[in-house]
């Protein structure tokens, strides 16, 4: 065995940018130090499995950059070279194909032993080894033939060719969509489905294996790759599936089998983890250091995936190995948003005393508390100042930190309205449901809150167990709150009522996760429980004389199955999911013991529910309604909040509307008006319906996606990077992607009078010359126009109408009457 | 029809229209002007000032309609108070001139406005009948989608016709191709072609259904194949149809032949809501093509009719 003659302070392994700017620093310092790679090449993740040409972002943007190397935003090319360019400059001690193999000895003389035979001395390790260097492969004989591939570079450039996808997540279907317009491709899928995906990724695949542009080998075990002499293909692999053993010919094989923890080298290393589960993060304490002491663990591996994080910690792990306490690198932002704090002490003490005083917080690791705080801002209200009004869309969440605010229906506040004190959060069912808020919240003293906006807030509530659990609680808590003050006579104060005394209620909930068509309850099922939607929708439907008639339809935020507890008696109806739906399932006896404190609500509930009854009797001889529900159901429209929808009974096809949007929205049209879908004469054009829970929102790198006060969902077109994952993930096609140039303004009387310039209205050319950037747009609700939407404003006959799913049904209802 | 323009707001610019002219005919009835009631009187005039105003804020029309920022008013509500108003004015301008006409500029003024205005209500009935037509035609559907289930209905046919005969399929080959270039404009002669060959099909495949199940037997010359043989030779719908008929009684060819007759026979369908589609949508159109030049041809007359007032 040889051994490396040298002794290092620090043995960094792994030149991702965690590892990178560590040995930067190291470097920087003069502290001898080793910095060892596995590849012939620097950051195999940027390297090798981003694309070609990739735009790299530095993300989180406001979160300065801790190290001695630079990084700025960039292509991938960019980023790798300035890296490259500081390696030479700082001098780092780079070794390159060297793989960790073991690390013996203790803190202070550690023995790192490399695949190649060799022993490295260091009093310190540092781990910097992401994830993504272990990718699962199949471990089948003839897998390393040449034609076998783990990665796709670039799918344009091949043509002609048999290839096979191995895999049935988004990566394996994005490969093989991509591959399958010019190319012959098999996917082997071991499943019988691709319930893995995502599912507009499942919806394309299955469509291109419909169309028979792709061929799948369901329930297919990949058995082994040999290599073909002759003709035609290359290699050719062997699959195990229902049919017997099948030979697939290909040119290139490619794996998708997704990437693996290195669990078992890290195991072996003696690092810590705090469960059994393969995705779990080895646990680590303070200055990153791991349960082994004197081996740090830094970046993707340490739970940490953003490069310009990555980077700071590999700084940090340095400065700590050298014995200095370093403030993290977001104390000065934190300082900037806590400072006007009443009686502000410090950071560390304010922090302590959100976490004290919030009970959601209270659970929270510090690394996730300061990433809150940071994106975080303190507002500051009066006594009588307003928080939110009824219609307004909470923009995150907002905790109490001193004073408290009033619940109040008629924007009057006074200390008999129900409270909210400190600690209590705000915001939170509007943001989980997408529902507008109900009530005034209103200041009773100066009060202080924290605000988060929405993105921030989601990762929190999605970060720990602990805190998905408390919100779902609180959200449910407050979910009765608002159901039950539906059922309050309108003038009657909110004093009487106790958020608190929903609180055994909400506590014992089932969640269900639905997916679309399934049943819930069969009418003349027993009654035993009643529900509230967390996401999704669900009709209520009666059999009528052998027909099924929808009857209901009831959205998130909403409750269902609670008039039969009102009145008593088995399920009146069936109850339905329309999509993939979360329902919360909550016990009747709870809701009439909640009850018993309110007989007033009590006695109110009943005679709603009666009625109800009376009205559905007398609508059940009625057809239409049940077809208008389920046409909109059908067509997604019951997802939106402001649906584009045209009465075709009173169009005259003048496309006014159309022009009319081109017209505000810098010569593009929003909306397709022949395209979409039709009912009787109810017909819902290609526009935006500013859904409950936005899917355009879900995947925006640069969070330029976002649901404004008003309730419209808008895209920011300074931040938008044209990256089309929202025009990819909007089911309903309203998102476009394009490059145009606003258009000339034009005279309307020139034009009228002698025909000069460009007719009103008229769209403008989409470049295509790459000049201009491409941008995503869609409808954005014209909320720059005081008269409302442009395209309703420009109908002549009344046709085009901007309403939600509930009032649209009011609409036809009545107008089927008047036919 | 709850919120159209015909109803906007209540029917209030219908009561507004109304009001107006229950005041000009009041004035009208107790006015006693010198002479016969003419344009020359104080009333006259008062009715010729109203009705000049009302007619360029009509006009005005067709600049509000293309205004797409910064209106206070929907187009919907413009559109209202443009038909009512419209109305209003015929008998505010009969009772203006005081049923004097004669053949000079004036009368002309006069003609010119009533046929603007009755080029106007023939748009209000094609606004309130046709787009119910239009619904009904492609129910639940939109042109595109019908040319899609034609392209869809074009390659099954192919298909099918392939698996019957050779000239069969050439036949049908031929057909689609001369369609497809009228299709996006499908023609009276087209339609009339493809509704010729559906009749002659629906009775071809009578004669089939009888002949395949031998209930009762129809001898060739009974159907109308050997009439449009002789008709038309070099019509190819016709062609086709005679081929399919003959082969029908000749080859025995069953089941694919009975599904080709009914894919034509979808396609004529298809191809007559088209055509119908088509009509309809010139409908909202063409009236404007009369309306709109006959208002400019009214404001001229009127501007002419007021300088010659004042100047003689």
């Amino acid at each position: 065995m040889s051994s490396d003659s040298s002794s290092y302070k620090v043995a960094i392994i792994g030149s991702g940018p965690a590892g990178l700017s560590a040995a930067a620093r190291a470097a920087e310092l003069g502290i001898p130090h080793i910095l060892i790679e596995s590849a012939p090449d620097i950051s195999n993740t940027v390297n090798f499995w981003y694309q070609k040409g990739k735009h790299v972002m530095d993300e989180p943007a406001n979160m300065p950059l801790r190290s001695s190397t630079k990084f700025e935003e960039g292509t991938r090319e960019e980023v790798l070279q300035a890296w490259k360019e500081d390696i030479d400059r700082l001098k780092i001690n780079l070794r390159f194909n060297s793989a960790l193999k073991a690390i013996s000895g203790d803190r202070g003389a550690f023995e790192v032993a490399l695949a190649n035979g060799e022993v490295i001395q260091a009093q310190s390790v540092i781990l910097a080894i992401g994830t993504m260097g272990n990718i699962r492969k199949l471990g089948i004989p003839g897998e390393d033939h040449p034609a076998v591939a783990y990665k796709l570079d670039d799918a344009s450039l091949l043509k002609g060719q048999r290839i096979i996808v191995v895999g049935a997540g988004d990566s394996a279907i994005e490969d093989a969509i991509a591959l399958s317009k010019n190319n012959k491709v098999t996917v082997i899928n071991r499943r019988e489905g691709f319930d893995r995906a995502k599912s507009r990724n499942a919806a394309a695949i299955l469509r291109a294996i419909q169309n028979k542009e792709i061929d799948c080998i369901y329930g297919g075990v990949p058995e082994s790759v040999l290599a073909r002499t002759g003709e035609g293909a290359s290699a050719e692999m062997i699959v195990e599936s229902a049919n017997g053993s099948i030979t697939v010919p290909a040119d290139l094989i490619i794996i998708r089998a997704g990437a693996m923890p290195q669990r078992k080298l890290l195991d072996s290393l003696g690092v810590g983890f705090p469960n059994e589960a393969e995705t779990a993060f080895p646990i680590i304490g303070e200055g990153y250091q791991s349960t082994r002491a004197g081996i740090y663990i830094v970046g993707a591996l340490a739970g940490c995936p953003l490069i310009k994080e990555a980077m700071n910690q590999g700084y940090e792990a340095i400065e700590f190995i050298e014995g200095r306490s370093i403030d993290p690198a977001d104390e000065g932002l934190l300082e900037e948003v806590l400072k006007n704090l009443p009686d502000y002490r410090g950071v560390k003490e304010a922090l302590t005393d959100l976490k004290t005083n919030v009970p959601m917080l209270s659970e929270v690791t510090t690394l996730v508390l300061r990433e809150y705080v940071r994106e975080s801002e303190l507002l500051f209200l009066k006594a009588g100042e307003v928080l939110y009004k009824p219609g307004d869309y909470a923009q995150g969440i907002s905790a109490i930190l001193k004073g408290s605010l009033a619940l109040s229906r008629d924007g009057n506040a006074s200390e008999r309205n129900y409270q909210y004190t400190v600690g209590s959060l705000q915001g939170l069912t509007s943001i989980k449901s997408g529902l507008p808020q109900d009530v005034w919240s209103i200041a009773l003293e100066d009060t202080v809150l924290l605000e988060t906006p929405l993105r921030a807030s989601q990762k929190l509530f999605n970060s720990v167990d602990s805190i998905k659990k408390t919100i779902d609680h609180i959200f449910t808590r407050r979910i009765l709150l608002r159901s039950f003050v539906t059922l309050l006579p309108e003038d009657s104060l909110l004093e009487d009522i106790n958020e608190m005394h929903f609180d055994a209620l909400a506590g014992d909930v089932e969640l269900m996760s639905l997916k679309a068509g399934q049943v819930v309850y069969q009418e003349g099922a027993v009654t035993d429980a009643f529900y509230i939607i967390r996401s999704g929708a669900v009709t209520l439907s009666r059999d009528f004389e052998g027909k099924t008639q929808v009857q209901h339809l009831i959205s998130t935020g909403e409750w269902f199955g609670n008039d039969e507890i009102f009145l008593g008696g088995n399920r009146l109806d069936t109850a339905t999911t329309t999509s993939r739906t979360e329902i919360l399932k909550l016990d009747a006896s709870k809701l009439m013991a909640v009850l018993a404190r309110y007989p007033s609500i009590q006695h109110a509930a009943e005679r709603r529910a009666r009625n109800m009854l009376l009205k559905e009797q007398q609508k059940s001889t009625e057809t239409n309604t049940s077809a208008v529900i389920s046409f909109l159901d059908e067509t997604g429209v019951v997802e939106g909040t402001n649906v584009l929808v045209i009465d075709e009974a009173l169009c005259v096809r003048c496309d006014n509307c159309e022009k009319a949007c081109a017209e505000t929205h810098g010569g593009i049209s929003r909306l397709n008006r022949k395209a979409g879908d039709t009912f009787a004469t109810i017909h819902v054009p290609v526009a935006c319906r500013h859904c409950y829970d936005p899917s355009c929102m879900k995947d925006c790198p640069p969070d330029a996606i976002s649901r404004q006060a008003d309730g419209d969902i808008s895209i920011n077109a300074n931040t938008c990077i044209g990256c089309g994952n929202c025009v990819a993930n909007c089911p309903f096609g309203v998102v476009q992607l394009v490059a145009a140039k606003p258009p000339e303004p034009t005279s309307l009387l020139s034009w009228l009078l002698f025909g000069k310039g460009r007719p009103p209205g008229q769209e403008t050319e989409h470049l295509h010359d790459g000049t201009t950037s491409k941008k995503a747009v869609k409808c954005d609700l014209c909320v720059h126009q005081a008269s409302g939407p442009a395209c309703v404003q420009a109908c002549p006959t009344g046709a085009a109408l901007r309403k939600s799913p509930d009032q649209l049904v009011r609409i036809f209802e009545a107008s089927h009457l008047n036919h | 029809m709850n919120r159209s323009f015909i109803r906007q707001d209540q029917f209030l610019y219908l009561k507004i229209a109304l009001g107006l002219c229950c005041i000009s005919i009041f004035l009208y009835v107790v006015d006693d002007p010198v002479g016969p009631p003419s344009g020359n009187s104080w009333l006259g005039y008062t009715l010729g000032t109203v009705g000049t105003l009302i007619i360029v804020w009509l006009v005005w029309f067709g600049v509000r309609k293309r205004q797409y920022t910064g209106t206070r008013y929907s187009l919907t509500r413009w559109l209202s108070a443009h038909v009512y108003m419209g109305t209003a004015l015929l008998v505010i301008g009969t009772l203006h001139c005081g049923f004097q006409f004669d053949d000079n500029i004036h009368t002309m003024a006069y003609i010119l406005m009533v046929l603007t205005i009755l080029s106007g209500m023939i748009g209000v009935y094609y606004y309130l009948t046709v787009p119910g037509l239009i619904s009904a035609n492609i129910k639940n559907s939109n042109a595109q989608q019908l040319h899609e289930t034609i392209d869809q209905i074009d390659r099954k046919a192919l298909e099918i016709a392939r698996q019957i005969d050779s000239h069969v399929h050439e036949m049908m080959a031929y057909t689609i191709h001369t369609t497809l270039k009228e299709r996006r404009h499908p023609s009276k002669k087209v339609l009339m072609d493809m509704l010729r060959v559906g009749e002659t099909i629906k009775e071809a495949s009578k004669a089939c259904y009888c002949s395949l199940t031998k209930e009762e037997s129809i001898a060739p010359s009974d159907t109308p194949v050997s009439d449009l043989k002789q008709k038309d030779p070099s019509d190819p719908h016709m062609r086709l149809s005679a081929i399919i008929i003959d082969l029908s009684f000749n080859r025995s060819p069953g089941e694919k032949l009975q599904q080709l007759l009914d894919l034509i026979n979808e396609k004529a369908t298809c191809i007559h809501k088209l055509h119908l589609d088509r009509v309809y949508n010139r409908r909202l159109k063409i009236w404007l093509m009369f309306h709109v030049p006959l208002s400019l041809a009214t404001l001229i007359a009127l501007v002419i009719h007021i300088v010659s007032v004042f100047y003689y």
